[in-house]
């Protein structure tokens, strides 16, 4: 019995630790400067590092903004869609 | 109409004839050119697992998108006996927001966004040429907003 609960937790573990990334993609309309505040707002980022991301996202029309917990990774992602970007989530590979 | 950052970090917004209020008004109706709803499915066209997204987010964010033009909507109703109107800080949010809403719908619409040159503004049918200058007004105004009040 006892060992089973630890193949359990053992596995709960694995699945809650795998990480999850924040993309956010290109669109024809919000402004670059715009971008770049959201990324300091949201993720808390130095300027130099917003703005290479929203050159990333100018440029080759997606950057990878955070990688990290499913729960947190909602809730920037939620925060982005309030600021009319463009975002998704998806499992790290 | 005239627009220019104040010292006290305000953007007064001078009117110098009627039509500038059909400008202005032309926002809230460009706003649902397209429709909440397909702002959100924009905004949200690149997610996998949607459902407990449209439980639980769209709702929140159709109602705060929502707010930003009602919010708009309000300011220029109380502001139209005036010649002369400010932005502050807080409101600049909801006004960037509903002008945001505004050329997002127009792109979606007239996808003006692929005009580069001013020889191809001619050529346009009047309805996109339109379509094509009140996206750029929207956008300049968003640019002041950025630069001198909400930075």
């Amino acid at each position: 019995m006892a060992d089973t609960q630890e193949i359990t937790l053992t596995k709960q573990k694995t699945k809650s630790s795998t990480p999850w990334q924040v993309i956010v993609f290109d669109d024809p309309v919000n402004l670059m400067p715009y971008v770049t505040r959201v990324f300091q707002r949201v993720f808390s980022y130095p300027k130099e590092k917003a703005e290479y991301h929203m050159t990333e996202v100018h440029q080759l029309g997606k950057s990878l903004l955070w990688t990290g917990d499913r729960e947190r990774a909602e809730v920037y992602v939620q925060q982005l869609h309030t600021y009319q970007l463009k975002a998704s989530l998806q499992k790290s590979e | 109409m005239k627009a220019a950052p104040t010292i006290d970090g305000r953007l007064q917004i001078i009117i110098e004839e009627d039509q500038d209020w059909l400008a202005l008004d032309l926002i809230i109706h460009d706003s649902v050119t397209g429709n909440r709803e397909d702002l959100c499915e924009h905004l949200s066209s690149e997610l996998k697992e949607r459902q407990d997204w449209e439980d639980y987010i769209r709702p929140d964010l159709e109602t705060h998108f929502s707010s930003q033009i009602k919010q708009l909507k309000k300011f220029l109703d109380e502001s139209r006996d005036q010649k002369t109107f400010y932005i502050d800080r807080q409101g600049a949010e909801y006004w960037y927001g509903a002008l945001n809403q505004s050329r997002l719908s127009l792109e979606t619409k007239y996808q003006t966004s692929h005009i580069e040159s001013l020889d191809e503004i001619n050529e346009l049918e009047l309805e996109m040429r339109s379509a094509f200058l009140r996206s750029q007004f929207y956008s300049n105004l968003q640019g002041l907003l950025l630069e001198y009040i909400m930075a």
